[in-house]
């Protein structure tokens, strides 16, 4: 990257390099990458934030629960959740205020099911914006694949999954012929079991002798598309599949905007330049046809804005509509930014709570 | 009940090499077709890893699903979870039963022979008529191999309920020649070897930290790597 002019740096893991309040940095190995860590190395919020809320006494943690409706009041408030517990018992919560955290796809899909006669089309949806302008993060890459007569094995499985990043792409440059930029980063193409490319040879000796070759001399750069929020994408309630409580499942209409296209097909071959500098001998661009519906992230179905009409919370993440409704997951970023979106989730969780612990629950009586 | 609550069950699907769902014949046929999809070489194949009983296993029911993270067993999964599971068994059962007698009935129209009793050829033959052209060795200035069925473009799940009988089998051949081998196939980590993938001798290594790859790392190199010397030096030969 140095040789073509380009910056990187280490790239943020979330996961502890050395021991950790408890915790163990067993994950040099990359060995949990894409499933969920066993361990302790992995920072996801149930080996972080949950035990240290369990710890104060003030939390209960109900797992197995599928909540079905927010309730509303005849003021139109939240009143609490709906609910089935993992032996099938219909509870109802009761709740000064009410967080959904469902992720971009199941909280608009909740406040959609959540109707009511005073919101006849889905809770905190009287603009019509609840499960539009969904993003995802479309993951494309490209593979470049090394000469194994010509470079030193990878060895792309062993340490993290990613080490390495470049912002270089990020800012719009209009010599590109397009709008926004993202994150790059390089790594190995999977674990055995999930290693291919296109176009290996998919059985008998061929095949084998490509996965002989190739598994150690291969490896790709990613880009993470910083796709641009549409109206017309979006999470709604299919009319015909219902899941396994009889609950409509989320469906989900989405065409790319053409700037995303022009954004991808321009990153991913800049990214086989870079591996093409590298020492890689064949290039492949795994452009979105190629993998279709590859995505990251699930983002912008409950958008955020000051405008009561075009979106749905507003800066603090409360509902326009209903006052102790809020929203904490990636559905209310109104752009989809092109970087993974948890340290974000997270810094505006905590932004967001303060603001009710200091503002917002004064109001709430026992 | 949360995943992590699910009771452990001391079940090992190495424990034996016999057939738990297929008969003799089914698990004989399956046997052979594997062995064309990962032939064996110089190095093992697929018969070697016993990718049939990694399959086997998996048409089995839902007890070797989730293998327990420490190797220890498998989880036992039960209510919907479970129904859902076997939903999608039942469909690979159906797909594996109707594979094999559409393997001996191309085998025995053709070279007038069961499968399972034909030459390596002959059986390519066989299961080029289910999945197209057996691929061409890769050149790395040549077109594009292809073929039909094994593991999607890039490292992303894909959804397995949506394939034909080839392409699962090819794809589930990989699975039992890659997979842990806690799940019935690449036997003693035969599959991770030829291509030299340096996996955990045990799951209960990738957990309690036995299974490291700093071998493979320079570990006190400074930031920016690619100025370090250690790091130039590496790389090319």
């Amino acid at each position: 990257m140095a040789e073509l002019g380009h910056s990187t740096f280490p790239m943020p893991t979330g996961a502890v390099s050395r021991p950790y309040r408890g915790r163990q940095p067993f994950s040099e190995n990359g060995f949990w990458q894409q499933y969920p860590d066993p361990g302790t190395g992995k920072s996801s919020t149930l080996i972080t934030f949950i035990p240290d809320a369990l710890a104060t006494g003030r939390f209960e943690l109900r797992t197995d629960c599928y909540v079905r409706e927010v309730v509303v009041g005849r003021d139109g408030r939240a009143t609490g959740v709906l609910y089935q517990d993992g032996a099938g018992n219909e509870l109802l919560q009761e709740a000064k205020a009410v967080v959904v955290c469902g992720g971009g796809i199941e909280t608009p899909r909740l406040l959609l099911l959540s109707r009511s006669a005073q919101f006849p089309d889905g809770l905190a949806n009287g603009s019509g914006m609840v499960g539009r302008h969904a993003t995802f993060h479309q993951y494309s890459f490209a593979i470049g694949l090394f000469d194994d007569e010509v470079s030193d094995p990878l060895y792309g499985f062993s340490g993290h999954y990613n080490n390495l990043a470049s912002m270089d792409f990020y800012e719009t440059d209009a010599s590109r012929g397009h709008v926004l930029g993202s994150l790059i980063f390089p790594s190995m193409i999977g674990h055995p079991v999930n290693w291919s490319f296109p176009g290996r040879p998919s059985w008998g000796q061929a095949s084998k002798d490509a996965d002989r070759d190739f598994f150690n001399h291969s490896m790709k750069i990613g880009v993470l598309l910083h796709d641009l929020p549409v109206e017309s994408n979006r999470v709604d309630l299919d009319p015909d599949v219902v899941d396994a409580w009889g609950l409509p499942v989320a469906r989900i209409t989405h065409t790319p905007h053409p700037n995303d296209y022009a954004q991808e097909r321009w990153q991913v071959a800049k990214n086989g330049e870079i591996l093409e500098a590298a020492g890689a001998s064949r290039v492949i661009p795994v452009n979105m046809e190629r993998i279709t519906g590859n995505t990251s992230h699930e983002l912008g179905t409950v958008r955020m804005g000051d405008d009561p009409a075009t979106s749905v919370v507003d800066r603090w993440c409360r509902s326009h509509e209903v006052d102790n409704l809020y929203v904490f997951d990636a559905s209310v970023f109104p752009t989809a930014t092109g970087i993974n979106p948890a340290l974000t989730i997270m810094a505006n969780s905590w932004r967001c709570s303060e603001h009710i612990v200091r503002y917002d629950a004064r109001g709430w009586t026992d | 009940m949360g995943q992590a609550d699910w009771v452990v069950v001391p079940l090992d699907a190495n424990a034996s090499d016999e057939p738990l769902y297929f008969d003799d014949h089914a698990w004989r046929t399956i046997e052979a077709a594997t062995a064309r999809i990962i032939p064996t070489d110089r190095q093992p194949g697929a018969r070697e890893a016993r990718a049939v009983r990694f399959i086997d296993r998996m048409l089995a029911g839902t007890q070797f699903v989730y293998a327990s993270a420490d190797g220890s067993g498998f989880l036992r999964m039960d209510g919907l979870e479970e129904k859902a599971w076997l939903e999608r068994v039942e469909t690979r059962r159906a797909l594996y039963d109707d594979g094999v007698v559409r393997l001996d009935e191309l085998a025995r129209s053709r070279f007038g022979q069961p499968f399972v009793s034909l030459r390596e050829e002959e059986q390519d033959a066989v299961l080029e008529e289910l999945g197209g052209p057996k691929p061409a060795r890769y050149r790395l200035d040549g077109a594009e191999a292809g073929g039909t069925g094994g593991a999607p473009a890039g490292n992303q799940p894909m959804d397995e309920d949506l394939l034909d009988f080839f392409s699962l089998l090819v794809l589930n051949t990989r699975q039992g020649f890659y997979a842990d081998p806690v799940y019935g196939g690449n036997a003693g980590g035969i599959g991770w070897r030829v291509i030299g993938f340096d996996g955990p001798e045990t799951l209960r290594a990738t957990t309690d930290g036995t299974y490291t790859t700093i071998d493979y790392l320079i570990v006190d190199a400074q930031w920016p790597y690619e100025n370090d010397p250690r790091v130039t030096r590496a790389g090319w030969r």
